[in-house]
């Protein structure tokens, strides 16, 4: 038998938006539209290229409760392309389309061997592909919070054929992500298969030591904030005689998110931050291959610059906008700009409080900000303001699960205080200038 | 920190202007400049060069900004560093060394500014007239709010009311409880809900999905069997028209086979054969023609070439002839050439006769002399001939020039024997130069003694100051204070029991008034009200009942209503009411009493608990006292309070620094005592020697320099110098340097004249070497013209007399000669070649003239060759001709004959193929081939016609056999098949209605699924959702931090004075005091009934409490300033210097305040830098009338 090759991919989430991305003159807008759409796209062609023999989906084909058809439609005829091709496809739900819409209704072709794409959710479904030497083991989510260990149900291995997992699952837990199907990467070794091919945690992780079974996280394979930076995409497995299979990384991502972080600390003036955005610019660019690029930029540190910074903080984010429509090329999409440096000039009249001197009218707004920070008690009053406000919220955004915009929320809270500090010193500033 | 000097090296209207900072020990200086004389620009220089420069820099209209340059020197006395440095523009590594290139570290300054930043600097450390006057409306405008002057005046603010309004309406422009002022955030969810509306619009629903795709299936069906049933009715309809057709072939397929039978033994002939035979008789004719026509051309050509001649000879030589034709041109250009050839020849014999002759006596020989004269030598001889005039003219002048240097130089030399040499000015001028002007060192001594005496009274005034302490000066000085740190705590501990108890008292006073108010209140309570008691209540209660029987009985009558009888008993309700309520207010009365009689006792334990409270802090003070006057007793001074002994140390340090002045000052005046004295002596000195006189006569100097330099004698205008000690007296010294100066003066107009004379002398002597010089080397030059003429002219010496004027002439004629004798020689040369070539042609011509035409070349002369090869070349291109003509007749014969040949065999084999088609259409000769092909012709014509309605009827039949198709159709009745025709062409109508409605469901169904092609509207929705969530989200974050910020402002306020009142109120009630010249006492706080402090100035006339903002302008601008100073006060206390810069603030005061305002500037100097700018003369001339001398410094500004 010669060597096979197996597409592993999972979280797909198509459809699903960019998060927190504020459109802007010279934005690369046409970049990132239906970016996940031309990710899988881009999947469906490194499958036809490669000649791929399987395509395995480890869940969350669609993002939740976006029951838009067209959405169904699409991937529909992107299985076409691929099903045309006599590649086979095999898919489980996972949490985010356990209950969708789409795959409950949308009729989907059947594999050239007849047998559907989804796999059953009621008990552990398989396929076996008997020319290609490979059986798939795997269940659907039968409901969006499965917190039992769905892999206690996976069957023994067929012998003389390679055993692939198709799992959903948090494994032992993972930051930013639900606990669901949880399980011990041993348990799944002691299953005797060729590979686990699992899906649910976005970033491409491998969970076994060297010489075991692979336990394989493909990661999603386009990042939709900032929280999923670097390179997206699938895994594909090549697999010889001896059922022994190597996997090789394919990014298939339309626009890559990065984060530039930046230490004020020894800056002398402003400029030295841009000055170093501009150079990082072009070296992530050219990482990117092409690809636009969703950049956070967030600044840290102790300085007496913090101040500046974050008086200044929508004049600077408009220069890095600027900074990335010019170095981009079009390129370059700025996301957002999080100012998290420490005052030095507060810290000092802190210190200089405590040591007895100090004390102008100034370092008093210090002091209170300090000690508002440290008493979290203080702050009950604001709420009842903002509440009023909240309420006209959109829930898309208060109860957003990814980035939950909430009046609750301890940094929030924390964060605008320290806004408001040098919003009142330049107040204070341009008033005795006046 | 101290800023000692200010460089303005090109910065505004400036170029390398310094302002000296660094007088002492009070450190307030008075910058005085009137408008346009930069006194703003120095303001924000000091800013600059402590900050670096601004951005949009103003003071670049001079200088061009790369060069703004602004420096100086700064001081931190605490840790005694200095930094001297240059502040360039620009934004980084702004800071320069005094050298203007190195780069300096600002990490020593930022030190210094210890965390200040310009904004800072400008608002806490800067006082302007504009800020004075904001922060006195401030206090009028704000009620008196202690918390908001404390806040403002600390920090240097206007109005802080404008901070408030600024946050409320960035804060309302974002969102309000009210739409109607549609705030951002409004138009931004309008927007969202927008949006969620179009995305409801493109959103496609799997109900609406799965609908459309089954009634597409549904429409699918319903077409396809339309389609079915469309086609079986065409079929049969096509059946029907077919054997409606057919009926009638049938019928003209038997007609047709009758009229074929007689014709059945006739041959078919190909369809060709006509055109065939036809073709081929028409060929035959032609060839046979042809072969006549070419018989008679081969005849014609045969008697053409015959009359044809040919010479061959001529032919022969052809090529040589027309060789020699070519050369004619060239033959007859020779002749002409030969012609002028000679001409020349001719001239230039005569032209060299000619020059020969011209020459007269030299003969052949002597030529070749000249010739052999080479071209260096001509050239020699030219240019000698030439520099003849030029060297004569030169030995002349240099004679002349000699004549007149002799004569001059004796006369000089006679002059300066006669005249006598004075002595050197030199000593004299020195000395003069090294005292200086006595003017200046008298006035320097005169300004030190008024200085140490001043200074002295200072100090002594200073030791008055010192209450308690009994020493002299110097113990004063000498004296060791308790160390600072321990007063500092001592003093600190005072203050704050002090201000316990203040504040104990300040609450015992509220607690007090609100007990009494209470108290009266229950006082006022608990009088007794007239209660009604229950034998009222039931008499009440018995009238109203009998009135009211007594009106139900008056008014049984019920035309008469009882009006009289109703008012009453209305009265009686009332009363009863009235009683009622009075009860209700006596029971709220009791209750009330009650709970305030409860207030009244905890106000008294609370009264009682501030009474031990203040007892006990009373003790604490006491205790503090007692520690603070100890301390100071062990130094042997009788201590007073704790601002008393403040400003103690203050006296005390001014008193050192005072007496350290004097001390100086007792130096600087023995300086000047002594730099006198030595003047005196240098003076005396240097008159002594230089009033002496000595002769020299010019021709002694050189026997005497190395023996002596003087020889004294008495000069009879030189003053008696005695020889004892000059005394000390201002107008001796002023005599004794005038007559020095007199007598320097004398020296050196002596001096001069006399070295005036030796130099013109000097000048004679070399004046005259340089003459005799020139003279010299011009007879030299003389000399070596002739030896090289002599060289020159050697070679042709024989030629006679040869002179500079006449050598020219005699070499040109020369070089002609040799010249034309060069040309004669080529041209017979150029002749002799010409005439061969000539030669050599006719001979030629000759030769093949013999050969071809031997008469002709007989009969003509020698030389007219010409005429003989044009009569070659004609007879040879004629019989070229013949010969072309004869070739081409034998070719056109031989064509002839061929064509002939081929023609004859082209009738024989068209004849053959006539035999072929006879036997084909079997006939015997080829006339009967017409006949045989018209009968065939017929036969096929009927053939073809029955073959078309064969074929059109298997057509019809489609595939089925012929005859049974026949069968068939010949069952039909022609009007039957009509008729069902019709039938069925009514049944597709039909169809074909039915089947376009379905096709067009399945369209349009078709379509619409089409357009569920899984586009991505509806996401690219969710996208732009997205992004107007992220500015909704922004908008909102700006909200809650502008909330938040004007939270922090109140607290912050707040939180200053809580922390701040104590110290800056005591500070600024003294200053206040002072200030208004004692008009008021001092500040006080009260609290309102809102428990709100509220600040109150104390008048001194009657100790009343006047609220600040009750005061006047000016008033309240003075408690502003006040306020402001004390805050720096305090500042200073816990921190190092920062300069105070005042930029004009006291021109609202009266002159009494603005100096009182000075006064305390000056103290506060002591301790900080104060730098004061103004524009007003009367504020300068105030200082200087009111203050002290060493109070303030002043510097004035020019104006430009």
């Amino acid at each position: 038998m010669t060597t096979r090759k197996v597409l592993h991919a999972a979280d797909i989430h198509l459809d699903s938006p960019l998060h927190r991305l504020e459109s802007y003159p010279g934005a690369p807008v046409a970049e990132i539209r239906s970016a996940t759409r031309r990710a899988l796209t881009n999947m469906i062609d490194l499958a036809i290229s490669e000649q791929v023999d399987l395509v395995v989906i480890a869940g969350d084909l669609y993002d939740g409760d976006w029951n838009e058809f067209s959405t169904g439609l699409h991937f529909v005829n992107e299985a076409a392309r691929l099903l045309r091709e006599k590649i086979p496809l095999v898919v489980i739900r996972g949490n985010h389309d356990a209950q969708s819409v789409m795959t409950q209704s949308l009729p989907l072709p059947p594999n050239p061997d007849g047998s559907a794409i989804i796999l059953d959710h009621h008990a552990v479904d398989q396929r076996i592909f008997e020319k290609l030497g490979i059986a798939i083991h795997g269940r659907s989510f039968p409901k969006k919070a499965v917190t039992e260990d769905l892999s206690l149900g996976y069957p023994l291995p067929i012998r003389s054929m390679f055993n692939l997992g198709l799992l959903h699952t948090s494994l032992t837990g993972a930051e930013g992500h639900d606990n669901y199907s949880p399980c011990k990467p041993e348990q799944l070794q002691d299953k005797g298969y060729d590979y686990w091919a699992l899906g649910h945690i976005h970033d491409r992780r491998e969970c076994h030591q060297a010489g075991q079974t692979p336990i394989v996280f493909s990661g999603n394979i386009q990042g939709r904030n900032i929280r999923e930076v670097g390179p997206k995409g699938c895994v594909v497995l090549s697999i010889d005689d001896d059922q022994k299979s190597q996997s090789t990384f394919h990014p298939l991502d339309v626009v890559r998110w990065q984060i530039f972080d930046h230490d004020i600390t020894n800056d002398q003036r402003r400029d030295d931050m841009l000055e170093a955005f501009s150079d990082w610019l072009p070296d992530e660019l050219n990482n990117a291959e092409g690809r636009p690029l969703a950049i956070r930029v967030n600044l840290s540190g102790a300085s007496l610059l913090s101040h500046d910074y974050y008086l200044h903080a929508n004049t600077i984010a408009n220069e890095l906008r600027s900074l990335a429509v010019q170095r981009g090329g079009g390129q370059a999409w700025f996301e957002n700009l999080k100012v998290r440096t420490t005052n030095q000039k507060r810290v000092a009249d802190v210190r200089e409080h405590e040591s007895g001197s100090g004390d102008s009218p100034l370092a008093s707004v210090s002091l209170v900000i300090e000690a508002l920070q440290r008493d979290s008690t203080e702050r009950e009053q604001w709420l009842q303001p903002l509440r009023k406000l909240w309420s006209k919220l959109p829930p898309e955004l208060t109860q957003n699960e990814l980035d939950p915009f909430r009046l609750e929320d301890e940094a929030l809270l924390s964060n605008w205080l320290a806004s408001a500090e040098p919003i009142l010193m330049n107040l204070i500033h341009s008033e005795s200038v006046k | 920190m101290i800023v000692e000097r200010l460089d303005l090296i090109a910065f505004g209207r400036f170029t390398n202007c310094s302002l000296n900072l660094s007088a002492g020990p009070c450190k307030f200086h008075i910058v005085y400049g009137p408008n346009e004389s930069g006194k703003s620009t120095s303001l924000r220089a000091l800013s600059d060069l402590l900050f670096g420069f601004r951005g949009n820099a103003v003071d670049d209209y001079i200088h061009k900004a790369s060069a703004l340059r602004v420096g100086g020197r700064i001081v931190e006395p605490e840790s005694n560093t200095t930094l001297e440095c240059i502040r360039r523009k620009g934004n980084k590594d702004t800071l320069l060394a005094t050298d203007n290139t190195t780069k300096v570290s600002s990490a020593e300054l930022d030190k210094m500014l210890q965390g200040v930043s310009r904004d800072s600097f400008e608002q806490q450390f800067g006082i302007s007239h504009q800020q004075l006057v904001e922060g006195g409306m401030l206090i009028l405008e704000g009620k008196g709010d202690l918390s908001e002057i404390l806040f403002s005046a600390g920090a240097g603010l206007g109005k802080l009311q404008n901070i408030r309004q600024e946050l409320a309406n960035q804060s309302k422009s974002i969102y309000t409880d009210r739409k109607s002022s549609s705030p951002t955030l409004y138009q931004l969810l309008d927007d969202w809900e927008n949006l969620k509306n179009r995305l409801r619009e493109h959103s496609l629903l799997p109900a609406t999905y799965n609908a459309v795709r089954s009634d597409l299936e549904r429409a699918n069906a319903k077409a396809t069997s339309c389609t079915t049933d469309l086609s079986n009715a065409r079929r049969k309809k096509e059946k029907l028209e077919a054997i409606k057709q057919a009926i009638s072939l049938f019928l003209e397929r038997h007609w047709l086979a009758k009229k074929l039978e007689p014709l059945s033994g006739v041959v078919t002939l190909a369809p060709g054969f006509t055109e065939k035979r036809w073709n081929l008789q028409s060929a035959l004719t032609a060839a046979e023609q042809q072969v006549k026509s070419l018989e008679s051309r081969c005849r014609e050509i045969d008697q053409q070439i015959a009359t044809l001649i040919i010479d061959e000879v001529l032919l022969a030589n052809e090529a040589a002839i027309e060789r020699l034709g070519r050369n004619i041109s060239q033959h007859e250009q020779s002749s002409v050439t030969v012609s002028e050839k000679q001409s020349k020849l001719m001239q230039l014999r005569d032209r060299i006769d000619e020059l020969g002759r011209s020459l007269g006596t030299m003969g052949k020989a002597q030529w070749s002399q000249c010739e052999q004269l080479s071209a260096v030598a001509r050239t020699e001889l030219v240019a000698l001939s030439k520099q003849h005039s030029g060297v004569m003219q030169r030995v002349r002048d240099t004679d002349e020039k000699l004549q007149a240097a002799k004569a001059t130089s004796r006369k000089l030399k006679s002059e300066l024997k006669n005249a006598l040499r004075p002595g050197s000015p030199s000593i004299l001028d020195d000395a003069i130069r090294t005292v200086g002007q006595p003017q200046t060192m008298l006035l320097a001594k005169k300004k030190a003694e008024a200085h140490v005496v001043a200074a002295r009274e200072t100090a002594n005034a200073k030791l008055h100051q010192l209450a308690g302490f009994e020493g002299t000066l110097e113990q004063a000085v000498a004296m060791v204070l308790p160390p600072r740190s321990t007063l500092a705590t001592s003093a600190t501990a005072i203050e704050s029991v002090q201000q316990d108890v203040k504040s104990i008292d300040s609450k015992i006073k509220t607690a007090t008034f609100e007990y009494e108010q209470l108290r009266a209140k229950v006082l006022n309570d608990s009088s007794q009200l007239s209660l009604p008691d229950q034998s009222r209540f039931d008499q009440l209660i018995a009238e109203r009942n009998q009135n009211l029987d007594d009106l139900i009985d008056a008014s049984s009558d019920e035309r008469v209503f009882p009006i009289k009888r109703a008012i009453e008993l209305r009265d009686q309700a009332l009363e009863l009411d009235r009683a009622h309520r009075v009860r209700h207010e006596y029971h709220d009365q009791v209750l009330r009493v009650e709970r305030d009689e409860r207030e009244l006792v905890s106000l008294c334990e609370q009264l009682a608990k501030r009474s031990e409270d203040r007892a006990a802090a009373v003790v604490d003070l006491k205790n503090h006292i007692d520690h603070w006057k100890q301390l100071w007793q062990t130094i042997g001074v009788s201590a007073g309070d704790v601002d008393e002994m403040r400003s103690w140390c203050i006296i005390q340090q001014e008193l050192v620094v005072s007496a350290c002045e004097l001390n100086e000052l007792c130096i600087e005046l023995q300086f000047a005592t002594d730099a006198i004295e030595q003047a005196v002596a240098t003076l005396q000195t240097a008159l002594r020697v230089s009033v002496a006189k000595t002769v020299f006569r010019p021709m002694e100097i050189a026997q005497t320099k190395s023996s002596t330099l003087f020889d004294d004698f008495e000069d009879e205008d030189a003053p008696e110098i005695a020889d004892e000690q000059w005394v000390i007296d201002p107008q001796d010294f002023a005599s004794l340097y005038m007559h020095a100066t007199q007598k320097n003066r004398e020296l050196s107009a002596r001096c001069q004249d006399y070295e005036a004379l030796m130099n013109r002398s000097e000048l004679g002597s070399n004046q005259l070497d340089s003459c005799q010089a020139a003279a010299q080397a011009a007879n030299d030059h003389l000399k070596a013209w002739e030896e090289r003429w002599n060289a020159a002219i050697e070679p042709i010496k024989s030629l006679g007399l040869i002179t500079p004027e006449s050598i020219d002439v005699l070499l040109n004629c020369v070089e002609e000669i040799v010249r034309l004798r060069r040309e004669t020689i080529e041209s017979e040369n150029e002749l002799s070649v010409l005439l061969a070539a000539r030669e050599k042609y006719g001979d030629a011509v000759l030769s093949i003239a013999m050969k071809c035409l031997p008469q002709r070349a007989e009969s003509l002369d020698r030389g007219d060759e010409i005429s003989l090869i044009a009569c070659l070349l004609t007879e040879g291109k004629k019989q070229r001709e013949n010969q072309k003509k004869r070739t081409l007749l034998v070719d056109q014969l031989s064509q002839a004959r061929t064509s002939a040949n081929e023609f004859a065999v082209q009738c024989n084999r068209v004849k053959a193929d006539l035999m072929l088609l006879c036997k084909e259409a079997k006939c015997q000769e080829f006339e009967e081939l017409a006949e045989c092909e018209k009968l065939s012709e017929q036969r096929r014509g009927l053939e073809e016609k029955s073959g078309g309605i064969e074929g059109s009827l298997m057509v019809l039949a489609k595939g089925q056999a012929i005859e049974a198709f026949e069968a068939e159709a010949m069952d039909y009745q022609s009007h039957s098949v009509d008729d069902e025709i019709e039938s069925v062409s009514r049944e597709i109508e039909s169809l074909e209605i039915e089947q376009a409605d379905a096709q067009q469901s399945v369209g349009r169904l078709g379509s619409e699924i089409k357009k569920m092609d899984g586009s991505d509207r509806a996401a690219e929705i969710l996208q732009q959702q997205q992004s107007l969530l992220v500015q909704i989200r922004r908008e909102a974050e700006r909200y809650a931090e502008l909330t938040i910020a004007q939270d922090v402002l109140a607290r912050s306020i707040e939180n200053y004075r809580r922390q701040n009142e104590g110290t800056v109120l005591a500070k600024a009630g003294k200053y206040f005091a002072q200030m208004t010249c004692d008009q008021y006492d001092g500040l006080q706080v009260e609290f309102d009934a809102g428990d709100k402090p509220r600040l109150f100035a104390i008048a001194s006339k009657d100790k009343s409490l006047v609220p600040a903002d009750r005061l006047s302008d000016g008033t309240a601008d003075a408690l502003y300033l006040a306020m402001r100073i004390a805050s720096l006060d305090v500042h200073l206390q816990k921190n190092h210097p920062i300069p105070l810069v005042i930029d004009d603030c006291l021109i609202q005061f009266d002159d009494q305040r603005a100096v009182a305002s000075m006064q305390i500037l000056s103290q506060l100097s002591l301790r900080t830098q104060v730098i004061m700018f103004t524009h007003h003369q009367h504020i300068v001339d105030l200082a200087e009338l009111k203050l002290m001398r060493d109070a303030f410094h002043l510097h004035r500004l020019a104006r430009t």
